[in-house]
C-alpha cells in the first residue's frame, strides 16, 4: 500500500465518510464565521485606530494587557470576578440539579408542568427591569427589610450596600434567573434514564432515596460534569448587565468585576483595542480550565466530556 | 411501591409546598412587572405599585403595538427564529452524532471536537464579525443574523452526550440490518432524541427571540429590526441628559411601564410555545421500548 | 391525532419554506449608497446664488440634493400613523420645500452609536455625509482619521445671520478644532438647563411654619423638622430630609450635591481654575472634605436616606411623588418632570422652587453646564453643504421661533402645536392625542439660541405679556412655576461653576482615570455611608495625587494654556 492508501486507511474514510459529510455544514460554518475572523485578535496587540485598519495601527505589544493587569485594583477585580463567577457555577449547578430531582417525583402532571412553566420565566426580565425591583425590594426602607424587622426583629440588612451581603445577593438572585433554565437540561437527562433499572430496584424493596443515589444520580452524573465543564469557559464573565445595574461604589471592594471596568473606560476612550485584550485574556483563562476539566475527568473518572 | 411508603408520602406533601412556594417566589416579581405594566406612569414612576395595577391604562402597550414598526419586526423574529432553530439544530443533530462516536471508530474526531471548543472561547470580536458579514454582502439581511449563530457548540456537546449514552445495541442491530450511518441516524437516533432535541430547541428559539444587539448592528433600516431589537430602542437610555429640553419629549421618559409591558410582550409567545415542548420531556419510554 | 400531528408539521414545514424564500429574496438591499453626487449645473448655479447673498437660500434645490444621513434613536421618539424616522413629516418637507432627499444609511440606538461609526470606518464602509454626535472622543477620532470637512468655513459661508449671532462665542468651537479649525459645529441647548435649584414641597413648609432655607444650616433646620416633625401627618417618621441619589455621583443632573460642594468652593469632577489662575481638580479642594462632613452628618441623623447610593435622579424623584421627601434638587423645568405627578398622587401638595442655599458666609455655588454638548460633522467629500445649511437655517428659525419665518409658530401643524382660534398652542393637554416632537425627526436636532429660552421665563415671570413668537411658545409650553424658578436661577446664575477642561481625555486620563474615580467615588461614598472617617478624605487627595492625578493636572494645564495663549 502506499502511503496515501494508509492514510486513507488509517482515518478509515471508506467506511467514516458519511460522518464525516455530516460534519461538513459545521466545519464550513466554523471556519467562515469564527476562525477568518480570528485574525482580528491581533488589534489586542495593537493601538487600534478605525480608519488605519489592521495592517496600519501601531504595535503596542502587551500594553493593552497591562492596562488591565497594572492598576493597584487589579487584583481586586480579578479576584472578584472569579468568587462571583465559580459561586454563580457551583450553586447554580447545585440548585438546577436539586430542582430537577424534586421536581421529577411530583406525579400530578399540570402541577409539574405549571412549575416547570413558572421558574424558567425569570430568565425573561431583564436586568435593567429586574434590578430596579431588586433594590426597591431589598432597599433599607424596603420590603424585606421591613419583614425582617417586624417578625425577626433583625436591623435591617445592606444586601446593596455591604460588600459581601452584595455578592451573596449577586449570586443569589442570578440563580433564581436562571435556575429555571439548567433544569430543563437536567429534566431531559432524567428523561433519558431506563426507567427498568426503577422497576429492578423497586423490586429489591430499595427507598426512593436509595434509588436516587444509586440510580437517578449516576444517570445524570455524565451531564453534570458536561455543562459543569463547559461553564468553566465563562469562569471569568459574572455578569455584566446584573452587576453594571446594581453596583454602588460602596461595594466596589468586593463587587467590581472585569467587565465593569472594561465598560467604563471602552465609554470613555472609544478604543476597541482594550475591549479585545481583555476578551483575548479571558478566553485563554477559560480555555485553560477547561483543558484541565477534561483532562481530570478522564484520568479520574475515565470520562471524555467531549 | 416506594410510594406508598409513610416516609415517602411526607416527602412528597413537603416536596409539593416546597415546590409551591419556589415557584411563588418566581411568580411574585413577574405579578409586579404585569401590575407596572398596566399602572398609569405617574404611580409607576413614584413607585407606588405593588401587585396590582393603580389607574389600569393600557397605555405602555399601545406605544410598543402602535410603532409602525411593530407588525413587521415580529415577522422579521418569527422568521429567524424557525430558520434559526431549525438549520441550527439540524447541524447540531448531525455534528453531535458524528462526534459521538468513539475515537477507534472514527478517527479524527479528537480534532474535529477540539476545533469547535476552541471557537466557543476564543473569538475575534465584534470589528472582524463586522467586515466579514459587509464583505459577504449579508448587511442588512436576516442570514447576517443566521449565519453565524447556526454552529452552537455548547448544544452539540449536550447532544453529543445524550447520544453516547444510547445502548450500542440500537446502532448494531440497525448496522446488522445493512444500515449505514445516515440511515442509522436518522431511523433509529433521531426518533429517541426528542427530549434532547426538543430541550435544545427551546433553548436555540428562546435565544433567537431574545437576540437585540446583532439587529441593531446588522440591520440597517429600522422595518428590518427583529422584535427584540425594536423593544431595546424604545427604551430610553440612561443617560437622560440628552433628551432635549422640549416638554413633549420629557413626558414621554415613563418608560418604566413601558419596559415592564415589554417584558410580556417577549415572554407570551413562550409560554404559549412551552407546553407543547413539554410533552417531549418523558420518561424513557421509548427507549424502554426498543429491547430485543 | 395523527392526523393533527400531521397537519401541523405541514404547516410548520410551510412556514419554514416560506421563510426561506422571503429571506433570500429580501437580502437585495445592503443599504450603502454612494455619499456623493455629481454637481449639476443649476445645483451650482444656487450655492453661488446664495454665496452672493450671503444669508442662507430660500430656494428650492433642483435637481433635488440627497443628504446621506444615520439615525441614533434615543428612544422617545413618537410617530403618527405609519411614519418612522426614515420617513415623516420632516424628511417630505425636506423633498417638498428644499428639494433635500433625506436617506437614512442605517439605524440604531443613539448609545450604539458612535460604535457602529468606528465599526463602519474599521470596514472602510462609506461614511454619512452629515453626522449628529454627543461623544466628543468620536468626534476627535474622525477628526484624526482626516475624513472630514472644514465646517467653519462652510458656517461662515453659508449659515444665516440669525444662525451665525448665536454662535458668535469663539469658545464654543473649542471642543471641534483641531490646529486652528473647526471641523465640528456645535449644536446648542438651551443654557441654565442643568443647574440646580431647590425644589420643595411647599405645603409642608406651610404646614410647618417654615421658611426657605438661605444657608446651609437654615437647610438643616428644615430637614430636621421633614424628618421629625410628621410632614405628612401620618404619625409615622417615613420621611427624609431631602431626596439626594448618589448613583450617578455627587454632580449630576439631579438629586445631586453640586451645590453643597460648590458653597465650599469644590466642584467634585470638575477641572475648576485655582487661586493662582492654574486649573485645580475640584474632588480634590479643602471644600470638599467640608461638604463630605455635612452630608456624612446628615445621613447618620437621617435626612438622607441610606438608600440614596442606589438611586439616580428618577429613583430620588420618585421619593418626592410619593410623598416620602420634600426636597428635590434639580432644573428649573423639573416640575414639568419628573415631578409632574406630586399632587396627583398626594393630595394638596404644591411643589414651588427656590435658590440653593448658601455657605454661612454667603458662598453660592452650584454646577454649570456648557451649552456646546453636540455636534454636527460633515464628510469632507460632500458636496452640497450648501444645502446643509439651507436645512440647518430653516431648522434655526423653527427653534427658536423666528417672527414671520415659516416656522414662526413651530415646525409642523399637528405635530408640536396646533391652531386654536388663530393661536398657537403647545400644551399638549390642551390638545386632542397629545403634542408630538418632532424635533428629532429632522436629520440634526435643530440648533438653539442658547439664551432665548431662559430669558424669555424670566421676563414672563417679570409680567411680560407674551407677543413674539418665543415668547407665546415659552408661555404655553412651561407652566409658571418654572418661569419662577427660572427667575430666581437668573438672580445667581454668576455663581455656576462650570468644567474648565473642554478637551477630549489626555493620555493619563485613559490610563489612570477609570482607577482615580474610582477611588474617588469609593472614597466619597464609604465617607458619607459612615464606613470610614472624614479624615480619609487627606489620605485619598494624597493618594490621587500619586496615583496619576499630578499628571493627569500637568496635562489638563498644558491644554488650558494651548487655548488661552
Amino acid at each position: 500500500m502506499n502511503s496515501q492508501a494508509k492514510k486513507a486507511a488509517r482515518w478509515n474514510f471508506s467506511r467514516t465518510w458519511p460522518l464525516h459529510l455530516l460534519l461538513l455544514p459545521a466545519l464550513l460554518l466554523v471556519i467562515l464565521f469564527n476562525y477568518l475572523p480570528m485574525g482580528g485578535l491581533v488589534i489586542a496587540f495593537q493601538d487600534y485606530k478605525p480608519w488605519t485598519g489592521f495592517a496600519n495601527s501601531p504595535w503596542v505589544g502587551w500594553d493593552n494587557f497591562r492596562l488591565l493587569l497594572d492598576r493597584p485594583d487589579s487584583i481586586q477585580v480579578i479576584r472578584n470576578t472569579a468568587v462571583i463567577a465559580i459561586a454563580k457555577l457551583l450553586f447554580s449547578l447545585v440548585a438546577s440539579v436539586l430542582f430537577a430531582l424534586l421536581l421529577n417525583e411530583v406525579r400530578q402532571r399540570l402541577f409539574k408542568k405549571a412549575v416547570q412553566t413558572i421558574v424558567y420565566l425569570p430568565h425573561f426580565i431583564s436586568w435593567v427591569v429586574l434590578s430596579g425591583v431588586l433594590i426597591d425590594v431589598l432597599a433599607v426602607k424596603g420590603i424585606v427589610n421591613g419583614l425582617l424587622q417586624d417578625l425577626f426583629g433583625i436591623e435591617p440588612v445592606l444586601f446593596l450596600a455591604n460588600g459581601d451581603w452584595f455578592r451573596i445577593t449577586v449570586v443569589v438572585s442570578d440563580i433564581w434567573k436562571e435556575f429555571g433554565f439548567g433544569t430543563i437540561v437536567f429534566l431531559a437527562a432524567l428523561a433519558g434514564i431506563n426507567p427498568s433499572l426503577y422497576e429492578a430496584a423497586e423490586m429489591d424493596g430499595a427507598s426512593r432515596l436509595k434509588m436516587t443515589l444509586h440510580i437517578t444520580l449516576p444517570g445524570i452524573l455524565p451531564m453534570i460534569i458536561v455543562v459543569f465543564t463547559l461553564s468553566l469557559g465563562n469562569v471569568l464573565n459574572a455578569g455584566f448587565d446584573q452587576i453594571y445595574n446594581l453596583i454602588t461604589p460602596l461595594v466596589y471592594g468586593k463587587g467590581d468585576i472585569i467587565d465593569t471596568f472594561v465598560y467604563r473606560t471602552g465609554i470613555l476612550s472609544g478604543q476597541m483595542s482594550f475591549a479585545t485584550a481583555v476578551g483575548l485574556f479571558k478566553s485563554v483563562i477559560g480555555f485553560v480550565l477547561i483543558v484541565v476539566s477534561y483532562r481530570l475527568a478522564y484520568k479520574f473518572a475515565r470520562y471524555t466530556i467531549f | 411501591m416506594f410510594y406508598k411508603n409513610k416516609s415517602y408520602r411526607t416527602f412528597y406533601w413537603f416536596n409539593a409546598v416546597l415546590l409551591a412556594v419556589i415557584a411563588l417566589v418566581c411568580v411574585l416579581p413577574l405579578v409586579h412587572i404585569w401590575a407596572v405594566s398596566f399602572s398609569s406612569s405617574a404611580a409607576a414612576n413614584a413607585n407606588i405599585v405593588t401587585l396590582w395595577p393603580i389607574d389600569f391604562t393600557t397605555d405602555a402597550y399601545l406605544k410598543t403595538l402602535a410603532n409602525s414598526n411593530f407588525g413587521k419586526s415580529i415577522i422579521v423574529t418569527v422568521q429567524r427564529t424557525l430558520l434559526g432553530t431549525a438549520i441550527g439544530m439540524a447541524i447540531t443533530v448531525a455534528s453531535a452524532y458524528s462526534l459521538s462516536k468513539p475515537a477507534n471508530e472514527f478517527k479524527g474526531r479528537t480534532l474535529y471536537v477540539w476545533l469547535f471548543v476552541f471557537t466557543m472561547l476564543f473569538s475575534g470580536g465584534l470589528i472582524p464579525g463586522y467586515i466579514l458579514i459587509q464583505k459577504l454582502h449579508l448587511m442588512n439581511t436576516l442570514w447576517a443574523l443566521l449565519l453565524p449563530g447556526f454552529v452552537n457548540v455548547w448544544n452539540m456537546i449536550l447532544m453529543l452526550n445524550f447520544y453516547r449514552a444510547l445502548p450500542k445495541e440500537l446502532e448494531e442491530a440497525a448496522f446488522m440490518d445493512g444500515a449505514g450511518y445516515m440511515r442509522v441516524l436518522w431511523s433509529v437516533y433521531l426518533p429517541i432524541s426528542l427530549p434532547a432535541i426538543a430541550t435544545l430547541s427551546l433553548f436555540t428559539m428562546v435565544g433567537h427571540w431574545n437576540a437585540w444587539f446583532d439587529g441593531l448592528i446588522y440591520m440597517t433600516q429600522s422595518e428590518r429590526w427583529p422584535l427584540a431589537t425594536l423593544l431595546q430602542s424604545i427604551i430610553v437610555g440612561a443617560d437622560f441628559t440628552r433628551i432635549s429640553l422640549n416638554p413633549t419629549d420629557l413626558v414621554n421618559i415613563s418608560e418604566r411601564t413601558v419596559k415592564a409591558a415589554q417584558i410580556f410582550i417577549s415572554l407570551l409567545p413562550i409560554v404559549a410555545v412551552y407546553p407543547f415542548i413539554q410533552r417531549y420531556f418523558v420518561n424513557g419510554i421509548v427507549i424502554g421500548a426498543i429491547k430485543e | 391525532m395523527k392526523l393533527k400531528k400531521q397537519s401541523i408539521s405541514i404547516a410548520i414545514a410551510t412556514t419554514l419554506l416560506l421563510s426561506l424564500l422571503t429571506a433570500c429574496s429580501s437580502s437585495g438591499n445592503d443599504g450603502t449608497s454612494s455619499p456623493t453626487n455629481e454637481p449639476t449645473a443649476s445645483a451650482t448655479a444656487q450655492a453661488s446664488a446664495s454665496e452672493e447673498t450671503g444669508s442662507g437660500t430660500n430656494g428650492k434645490f433642483d435637481p433635488p440634493v440627497t443628504i446621506n444621513t444615520v439615525g441614533c434613536v434615543v428612544g422617545t421618539e413618537l410617530f403618527k400613523g405609519d411614519e418612522t424616522q426614515e420617513n415623516n413629516v420632516a424628511t417630505k418637507w425636506a423633498k417638498e420645500s428644499l428639494g433635500i432627499d433625506v436617506k437614512y444609511m442605517w439605524m440604531t440606538k443613539e448609545d450604539q452609536c458612535s460604535s457602529k461609526i468606528r465599526l463602519a470606518l474599521s470596514s472602510n464602509e462609506a461614511l454619512p455625509d452629515v453626522l449628529f454626535t454627543y461623544d466628543q472622543q468620536l468626534v476627535a477620532d474622525l477628526t484624526q482619521s482626516g475624513k472630514l470637512m472644514d465646517l467653519g468655513e462652510a458656517f461662515d459661508k453659508y449659515a444665516s445671520d440669525e444662525f451665525k449671532s448665536s454662535l458668535s462665542d469663539a469658545t464654543l468651537w473649542y471642543k471641534g478644532m483641531k490646529d486652528g479649525k473647526r471641523y465640528a459645529l456645535p449644536v446648542l441647548e438651551s443654557r441654565h438647563q442643568n443647574e440646580p435649584l431647590f425644589w420643595f414641597r411647599e405645603d409642608w413648609l406651610k404646614k410647618l411654619e417654615l421658611q426657605a432655607p438661605k444657608t446651609i444650616e437654615d437647610l438643616e433646620a428644615v430637614m430636621d423638622a421633614f424628618v421629625n416633625r410628621d410632614p405628612d401627618g401620618n404619625n409615622e417618621k417615613d420621611t427624609v430630609g431631602i431626596s439626594l441619589g448618589f448613583a450617578n455621583g455627587f454632580n449630576q443632573n439631579m438629586a445631586d450635591t453640586s451645590w453643597l460642594f460648590g458653597a465650599y468652593g469644590a466642584m467634585p469632577g470638575f477641572y475648576i481654575k485655582g487661586a493662582d489662575g492654574k486649573l485645580v481638580y475640584g474632588s480634590t479642594q479643602p471644600g470638599a472634605k467640608q461638604a463630605l462632613a455635612k452630608l456624612r452628618d446628615w445621613m447618620q441623623k437621617g435626612y438622607v436616606g441610606k438608600d440614596a447610593f442606589s438611586q439616580g435622579g428618577g429613583e430620588a424623584a420618585a421619593l418626592v411623588t410619593n410623598g416620602k421627601s420634600g426636597i428635590l434638587p434639580g432644573p428649573y423645568w423639573q416640575i414639568v418632570w419628573p415631578i409632574q405627578d406630586v399632587a396627583k398622587i398626594n393630595p394638596g401638595a404644591e411643589m414651588r422652587a427656590h435658590s440653593v442655599p448658601s455657605a454661612a458666609d454667603g458662598t453660592i455655588g452650584f454646577r454649570g453646564i456648557g451649552v456646546d454638548n453636540s455636534f454636527v460633522v460633515v464628510n469632507k467629500d460632500f458636496k452640497h453643504v450648501d444645502a446643509l445649511f439651507a436645512y440647518l437655517n430653516k431648522l434655526y428659525e423653527g427653534m427658536n421661533f423666528i417672527p414671520g419665518s415659516e416656522f414662526a409658530n413651530g415646525f409642523f401643524e399637528g405635530y408640536d402645536y396646533v391652531m386654536q382660534d388663530g393661536k398657537p398652542v403647545y400644551d399638549g393637554s390642551k390638545v386632542e392625542g397629545g403634542l408630538l416632537d418632532i424635533r428629532r425627526n429632522f436629520i440634526v436636532p435643530p440648533p438653539a439660541n442658547a439664551d432665548a429660552l431662559f430669558n424669555n421665563m424670566v421676563k414672563l415671570h417679570s409680567g411680560v405679556e407674551p407677543t413674539t413668537p418665543a415668547e407665546i411658545y415659552a408661555s404655553g409650553a412651561y407652566p409658571k412655576e418654572t418661569w419662577e424658578a427660572a427667575a430666581l436661577l437668573d438672580q445667581v446664575k454668576d455663581r455656576a461653576i462650570y468644567n474648565q477642561f473642554k478637551g477630549v481625555p489626555t493620555p493619563t486620563m485613559l490610563t489612570k482615570g477609570d482607577y482615580l474615580s474610582k477611588l474617588e467615588s469609593e472614597t466619597f461614598s464609604k465617607i458619607v455611608f459612615g464606613e470610614l472617617p472624614i479624615d480619609a478624605f487627606d489620605k485619598f487627595v494624597e493618594d490621587w495625587q500619586a496615583g496619576g492625578g499630578e499628571q493627569i493636572l500637568q496635562e489638563v494645564n498644558a491644554w488650558y494654556a494651548s487655548v488661552n495663549p
